[in-house]
């Protein structure tokens, strides 16, 4: 399965529109120019660097980085964003660090980009080796987590809203972050109304596989809890930000719906209380009818369910997919991947009914 | 009215990221310090009060400053200058300001 990858689509692009797009593009043109200007950049010097020392053939390949996986992790020292990615705290394959954030962040990359390649054969974010940037230590105290369009951010937390230390001790944080970025170079679905909920709800069913294969548990046994033991001393009670089994109760003002019946129709109007119109609040219902399926095909999430979510996204999806689109495409993927086994495709159109999309 | 005692009210609205809560912090000249009421003001001149679209995903600010006239701005969290970051961190921190942190949406 292959993902669309800003990268490799913008090189037939002149770098002078290259370097236009990157002053004047949307967001998501200026990320894919930047990405492009840097690779190019980085492929004339080795280019010139062949030819000063003449070399040929094998020897290109110790031009480049080493194949497979390449994470490093930054430390932000409580700057802001333009301070980023900040200073280098550990590279691919360096000892631990002293700083607990640190090794946190590269062992949660590390979990995320194995899952990601041994179970749905992708290789890093843009499935074309992707280097995974984290930044740790973002702001003072800061009560958040982000995927900014190149890498990854994670705040300390204040107590108040974020536990201190939490964010990266929660490998499903970590993984809901990172898929982001897959889904970014995917389906790239558009961050507003129902197709932001899907691109919430898709890293919230990535982040809570890769933690149950982490933990090696069925669906059966699993909690289902995204960002568990990060709620700070406002936000309790409660166990965690999401519950994809339980949507709504998973902390104090958890008011996700489970079903579309509940479903809050909210305008995408650049207000931060309507949410993009929504896309944290209605990734429930998705979010819970990814659970349902699960469940009732037993066995550990991944085996045929997640498959089928990952393959909608990787090559069914489009930006403005809504729910009804991605309930139809999930369907038809279990159809066409399981073939001989209909109880997947069965169970799979039973869990969007459940939950009302269909 | 003398521009330094003039009445000034700052909400931060914040929501985004990974964490799906509105949290809204307010600083009022009422009832803040003089001292605190000027230098609210003085970070208030310092901030560019011009909103941009908001960028998919990254944490989101609403600014609204409110004296003669009201002015809300948004802005995500790439476009925060240092003046803005120092304007919202005084907002959430100096005493007298108000704190809210509820659910987002309705």
């Amino acid at each position: 399965m292959t993902g669309r990858s800003a990268y490799s689509c913008c090189f037939i692009v002149p770098p002078v529109v290259l370097a236009q797009l990157a002053e004047e593009g949307t967001a998501e043109d200026r990320t894919a120019a930047v990405n492009t200007l840097a690779a190019s950049a980085t492929l004339r010097a080795q280019r010139a660097l062949v030819q000063e020392l003449g070399l040929r053939g094998a020897a290109l390949s110790k031009l480049g980085p080493p194949p497979g996986e390449k994470r490093t992790i930054y430390d932000m020292k409580s700057g802001g964003l333009s301070n980023l990615p900040g200073q280098k705290a550990r590279g691919e394959g360096d000892p631990p660090s002293s700083d607990a954030a640190v090794n946190e962040a590269y062992d949660g990359a590390d979990q995320t980009y194995d899952f990601y390649k041994e179970v749905l054969e992708r290789t890093s974010l843009d499935d074309d080796g992707m280097e995974l940037v984290s930044s740790v230590h973002y702001g003072k105290a800061y009560d958040n987590a982000f995927w900014n369009g190149r890498q990854m951010v994670y705040g300390d937390g204040s107590g108040r809203i974020i536990a201190a230390g939490s964010l990266t001790k929660d490998i499903a944080v970590i993984a809901h972050e990172m898929t982001h970025g897959v889904v970014q170079f995917t389906a790239g679905l558009r961050y507003s109304k129902q197709s932001g909920a899907l691109n919430e709800s898709f890293s919230d069913v990535v982040g809570s596989m890769v933690k149950q294969w982490v933990n090696k548990e069925t669906a059966s046994k699993a909690d289902w809890l995204v960002g568990e033991g990060v709620l700070g001393a406002a936000l309790l009670p409660g166990k965690a930000l999401r519950s994809m089994k339980d949507p709504g109760k998973a902390f104090k003002f958890d008011n996700q719906p489970g079903h579309m019946d509940d479903y809050q129709d909210l305008p995408d109007d650049n207000d931060p209380n309507n949410d993009n119109g929504g896309v944290h609040i209605n990734s429930g219902i998705p979010n819970r009818a990814f659970y349902l399926a699960a469940t009732a095909l037993k066995g550990c999430s991944w085996d045929r369910a997640g498959l089928v979510w990952y393959d909608t996204l990787a090559n069914e999806l489009r930006a403005n997919s809504n729910f009804v689109d991605a309930a139809e495409a999930t369907v038809e993927s279990a159809k066409r991947l399981f073939k001989e086994d209909a109880e997947v495709a069965q169970a799979v159109e039973d869990a969007w009914r459940k939950v009302g999309v269909i | 009215m003398a521009e330094g005692r003039r009445h000034l009210k700052v909400t931060v609205t914040q929501s985004g990221g990974f964490v799906p809560v509105v949290t809204t912090t307010v600083a009022d000249t009422e009832a803040l310090a003089p001292k605190d009421g000027r230098r609210l003001r003085e970070k208030v001149k310092q901030a560019d009060l011009s909103s941009r679209t908001l960028r998919p995903g990254e944490p989101a600010y609403a600014i609204t400053i409110e004296d003669d006239d009201a002015t809300k701005v948004t802005l995500s969290e790439s476009d925060l200058t240092d003046a803005h970051r120092d304007l919202i961190d005084f907002v959430g921190s100096v005493e007298g300001h108000e704190e809210r942190i509820g659910p987002l949406g309705r």
